[in-house]
């Protein structure tokens, strides 16, 4: 039920309503985010195991999709994962996350580093 | 043996039981039963249908180096038959064994292990922290142990060159290396000068045969530690937690029992080793092993693992950190944190350090605080050449606590023109305040 004084937005509002927020998944520092679709032209990167989303260099732990079905792509310097069915992101140290059927950003968490202005002032967080 | 398992409560308490004997035997610094571990070996060998091997005992990975080396002169190495060319360093190398000469067929581990996985009793997983432990043992001996051998024998090659230069035998020893023209060559240049060749000769050729980097690295990548191999322990606990049911095939079961049997008994009995055909290089135990309640490598006072040798890893639960976090926790300081770019090793830091003290004595403000997390400033003096920019960070903590309840606690720098935690955490991700909102987060 809509409330009174609530704005409905019609054709001629000169702005649009907010886009909603895309479904994400959060698991330490990686995040999936829905993507509608995944790029036409992205690279599928070549599987043998388990899919690894992000490896950790002091601990030798990883974020990882183990089922069959799942893919990685790349384009354009990001990297995306299609789940054809249900896929469990496991990690040693958190609790796994059920990933529904999708298309999905993988985001790394960043970390600002400041830096001359022609180089970008992030950096990927390392742990 | 019961085609559907045991019942769930008993395979639990299984599962316990054979954690429990699993750490144990990776904790172990017992003295190696050199005739049982051989014994675990020889069955290997035959398994593969090879030759009883020679043994040569080594105490540690520097004596294993300089073994591998002379043992690896005409003779191959071992490899696993199932894998070819470059195993790589990521964590797949140590989940499918692919560097393991006695490796498993990995399609078979595969499977069983998913299948496993559908059994297990709640919220039980057998890989992880082994694995996890694995490729950290086989990464601090591929990275540090590797160039801490090089160093130190580059040390003992100026030693000994000192030494050769002094000893009375030097010059019978470039009699020796310069042959026939002895005479001829001394009255031309001098008989210092050729002995100073020679004494350079027979260094340069001890240098290669024992001294390059990249073969250190080779050698220490071939050791296999079968205690911290978590295909083992993995394979090992489908017939000892959930029954042998797992083996499809009867007819292939017995023998696919014993494989594994063979695996698990050289895992308990030895330390390490390097397998060639012929001759199998056996490592000791190392000196001390440290692990946490989670299974984790861990110790608060001292390195987690070390041999006779002095190789030592530091790690704080899992966690590979520089020695002096752990030795000297005192020398720990505000800036040594603010240049850790590693997330994970500044957290043991801080950890080390006390939150409130750095926030204290870093002279930190609130900015904000939500339930995604807390934001801090730090303002640093200008300099002559440019004015500051002041030090913004988000404090973040794990969503999944620790098995003693407590939560790891991240620190993570943000753009300083950030005034708000959501869009701190926002921004980590490449996202704005009003898009980071996860449904599930762990």
């Amino acid at each position: 039920m809509i409330q009174r004084g609530t704005r409905l937005h019609r054709s001629n509002d000169p702005v649009p309503p907010a886009a909603p927020v895309p479904l994400s998944f959060r698991q330490g520092d990686v995040l999936l985010v829905e993507v509608y679709e995944i790029p036409e032209e992205a690279e599928p990167e070549p599987r043998s195991g388990r899919i690894v989303l992000a490896e950790g260099e002091a601990t030798g732990h990883a974020h990882a999709i183990h089922e069959r079905d799942a893919r990685t792509f790349t384009y354009e310097g990001e990297r995306f994962l299609l789940t054809r069915s249900k896929a469990q992101l496991i990690h040693e140290e958190h609790d796994p996350i059920e990933v529904p059927q999708g298309s999905w950003r993988i985001v790394i968490q960043r970390e600002y580093e400041p830096a001359p202005a022609d180089r970008p002032q992030w950096r990927p967080v390392v742990d | 043996m019961d085609v559907h398992g045991f019942p769930p409560m008993q395979k639990t308490e299984r599962a316990e039981a054979w954690v429990a004997a699993w750490r144990a035997v990776q904790a172990s610094t017992a003295r190696v039963d050199r005739d049982r571990a051989e014994r675990a070996m020889v069955a290997l060998y035959r398994e593969r249908g090879l030759e009883t091997p020679r043994f040569l005992w080594v105490s540690d990975p520097t004596d294993g180096l300089m073994a591998w080396h002379l043992a690896s002169r005409g003779r191959e190495p071992l490899r696993n038959p199932y894998t070819r060319g470059d195993t790589g360093t990521g964590g797949n190398r140590s989940l499918y064994q692919l560097h393991d000469p006695f490796g498993f067929d990995p399609a078979w581990v595969y499977r069983a292990l998913r299948r496993a996985q559908e059994l297990a009793p709640g919220g039980f997983r057998f890989d992880g922290t082994y694995t996890a432990n694995g490729i950290a043992v086989w990464r601090w001996l591929t990275e540090q142990v590797g160039s801490n051998v090089h160093a130190e024998r580059h040390a003992a090659r100026e030693a000994g060159a000192a030494e050769l230069e002094r000893s009375a035998q030097t010059e019978s020893l470039a009699r020796l290396v310069i042959g026939d023209r002895w005479e001829s060559l001394s009255a031309l240049v001098g008989k210092e000068l050729l002995v100073d060749v020679a004494v350079r000769a027979v260094l340069r050729s001890t240098e290669e045969i024992l001294d390059t980097l990249g073969s250190q690295q080779e050698a220490l990548r071939a050791l296999t530690l079968p205690q911290f191999d978590q295909v083992t322990v993995a394979m090992g606990a489908l017939p000892h937690v959930m029954g042998a049911a797992l083996w499809r095939q009867l007819d292939e079961r017995a023998e696919r029992t014993a494989m594994v049997e063979r695996r698990l008994e050289l895992a308990r009995s030895a330390g390490g080793f390097w397998a060639f055909d012929g001759l199998a290089v056996m490592l000791d135990r190392p000196t001390a092993a440290g692990f946490d309640e989670r299974g984790r490598l861990h110790r608060d006072d001292g390195p987690a693992l070390s041999y006779p040798d002095g190789s030592a890893l530091w790690m704080n639960h899992g966690v590979e950190v520089p020695e002096s976090i752990i030795s000297d926790p005192g020398s720990i300081t505000v800036e040594a944190i603010d240049g850790e770019s590693n997330a994970e090793i500044r957290r043991v830091m801080i950890e080390r350090f006390g939150p409130e003290r750095l926030i204290r004595e870093a002279g930190a403000r609130l900015l904000d605080e939500d339930e995604t997390g807390r934001l801090w400033a730090r303002q640093f003096p200008s300099s002559r050449w440019r004015p500051s920019e002041p030090l913004v960070m988000v404090e973040v903590q794990n969503s999944t606590p620790e098995p003693d309840g407590s939560v790891r606690t991240y620190f993570l720098r943000v753009p300083p023109s950030i005034r708000n935690a959501r869009a701190a955490v926002a921004w980590t991700f490449g996202l704005d305040r009003s898009g980071y909102e996860p449904v599930v987060e762990t």
